[in-house]
């Protein structure tokens, strides 16, 4: 396999007058799960729908495991498994014959077809289930088995536009817990777009974050977060008077405080002597019990890197 | 190419007639056809249901009335129940995808009315036994199997033309509907019209010398040639960037 899954230079996508991807440039080494993110309408469905050659770039370049996207499309989709916006899911069909009729169409033997099947419903818990038509499920389950239909013929990526989006917590969290385990066991590239940061920060190891078209940020969320967001002090205590605040407030290092429950939130300028800060605030009679440093999470990150703190 | 096709077509096959919002609807649309012209008309018409054009009107009025009641799903019905996006996204070729859905409809076509003149043949030999079996006259029956086929060819290629670019089933339904029904009267238009722009003898003499089987031949060569069309119309028209974004 190449050593990047996704190569892209310089891709871009109009509509009319609307410019859906604005000069993306990223690659995705292989072997990781990379989260796409930004908000709606950033271009992260036009971009995988540009990276399985289900749409022409206006102009740009991109490879996918090694084949261009506008001459050898076919062979991407070949050797790549997608779940899109919607699951794909045929609700007329059962659920073995939905993954039974994605298995011919990968051209899949028998044998290892059905072995295949069995496999991967045991493994989501829908092996009971197989015979039921997928119209009565709920959209949790339907996920799962739209899940198992991506890995059906071990594919080298998987391309997944919001795998988690409109689930409830548990079913998110049962269907990120598969992915993990999947992509660990099945040692494939997982290309994933998200606006949900919890998946972002738990599953992938690199993200990159997109906003109106245009790359933002790219990196782990440790580097993002590191890069992009403050370092924190969250102070537990007794006696946070007005003075105590106002005091902090007007501190050279501290850009932030704000109350949060019982305990004080401090965002600080990088470099802060901490200790200085806390001796301060004991000055002004209050109590501390715990001081904990932090870093800003990924959510605040990408809501710096989003704009969305504007609006 | 031809495995992917049979994939295709073995999808569209588990999906036939699922659609539908009742298992009645389902049943009604299969045997409304057939009791009607299987075994009414047959009552009906006797021996002559054999040898006479009655048979050919069936043959020309069941792929069309079976058809275009389900060609519409094809691509619209994938679009609107999202199923389309995640097909195109796999390694289907466009033609697989393409024939396989024409293929399903226009087996399903003709098949049924096969099936039907099938049950019509034995009800008439039921009504008029005679001590032998009696079969369509030869040039009934060649034109009863060609004109159910290309009639089926020529719905289906229409309906999943029009079906490729409709955001949804029923706007598909409608256009099929309104497609198959209006050259359809323009013809019956012009039939009536006729005499009153020709002199009455000149019609008398040109339908004189016109038989069931010159009608039918002249017919079927024109039903050829609108079905080839629509067949390169649908390839053409064919493209997944334009399928994905309606």
């Amino acid at each position: 396999m190449a050593k990047n899954a996704i190569c892209i230079e310089n891709l871009t996508k109009e509509f009319d007058s609307v410019r859906a991807l604005d000069g993306l440039a990223l690659e995705v080494p292989a072997g990781m799960i990379f989260g796409f993110l930004g908000p709606n309408g950033a271009g992260k469905t036009t971009t995988i729908r540009l990276l399985l050659g289900l749409l022409e770039p206006s102009s740009g370049y991109a490879k996918v495991l090694g084949f261009d996207i506008r001459t050898q499309a076919d062979r991407i989709r070949a050797q790549t498994g997608a779940l899109l916006e919607h699951t794909g899911i045929y609700e007329q069909m059962t659920a073995e014959d939905n993954l039974d009729f994605y298995g011919r169409v990968f051209q899949m033997p028998t044998t290892e077809r059905k072995a295949r099947i069995q496999e991967l419903l045991t493994h989501m818990d829908l092996w009971d289930r197989r015979k039921d038509r997928a119209r009565n499920w709920s959209r949790g389950m339907k996920q799962k088995l739209a899940v198992a239909r991506t890995l059906l013929h071990r594919p080298s990526l998987i391309l997944m536009d919001e795998p988690t989006a409109g689930l409830d917590v548990q079913a998110a969290v049962a269907i990120r817990e598969d992915l993990e385990a999947l992509a660990s066991r099945e040692k494939v590239t997982i290309f994933l777009t998200t606006h949900n940061m919890a998946d972002a920060e738990k599953l992938c190891h690199q993200v990159a974050v997109i906003r109106e078209g245009r790359l933002v940020e790219i990196g782990s969320p440790d580097d993002l977060r590191a890069r992009v967001g403050s370092p924190r002090l969250e102070i537990t205590g007794r006696k946070f008077t007005d003075q105590s605040l106002k005091l902090l407030q007007t501190h050279p290092q501290v850009s932030s405080v704000r109350t949060q429950n019982s305990h004080l939130v401090i965002d600080l300028l990088p470099q802060t002597d901490v200790a200085d800060l806390v001796s301060s605030l004991v000055s002004t009679g209050a109590q501390v019990e715990e001081v904990r440093r932090g870093i800003a999470s990924l959510e605040e990150v990408f809501l710096t890197l989003t704009g969305a703190q504007d609006a | 190419m031809r495995e992917d096709i049979l994939t295709v077509m073995w999808k569209e096959s588990k999906g036939l007639l699922r659609y539908s919002s009742s298992r009645w609807k389902e049943i009604v649309t299969l045997l409304a056809p057939i009791a009607l012209f299987g075994v009414i008309f047959p009552i009906q018409f006797r021996i002559t249901w054999l040898t006479s054009g009655w048979s050919v009107a069936v043959s020309f009025i069941t792929p069309l009335m079976l058809i275009a009641s389900t060609i519409a799903e094809s691509f619209a019905g994938e679009r609107e129940r999202h199923t389309l996006e995640t097909l195109l996204a796999s390694r289907l070729p466009d033609r697989a995808i393409l024939f396989g859905k024409l293929f399903v409809s226009i087996i399903f076509g003709w098949g049924m009315t096969l099936f039907l003149l099938l049950v019509s043949l034995v009800v008439v030999n039921l009504m008029e036994w005679n001590g032998r079996f009696q079969i369509y006259q030869p040039d009934i029956l060649w034109i009863n199997l060609s004109a159910s086929l290309l009639m089926s060819g020529m719905v289906a290629s229409l309906g999943i033309l029009i079906s490729l670019r409709s955001p949804t089933v029923q706007s598909a339904a409608q256009t099929i509907m309104l497609m198959l029904f209006l050259p359809a009267m323009l013809l019956q238009a012009v039939v009536f019209l006729l005499p009153t722009f020709l002199p009455r003898e000149t019609v008398r003499a040109f339908l004189d010398r016109m038989d069931l089987i010159s009608i039918t031949s002249v017919f079927l060569v024109l039903l050829l040639a609108i079905t080839i069309g629509l067949f390169l119309g649908a390839i053409a028209r064919f493209r997944r960037a334009i399928l994905i974004s309606l």
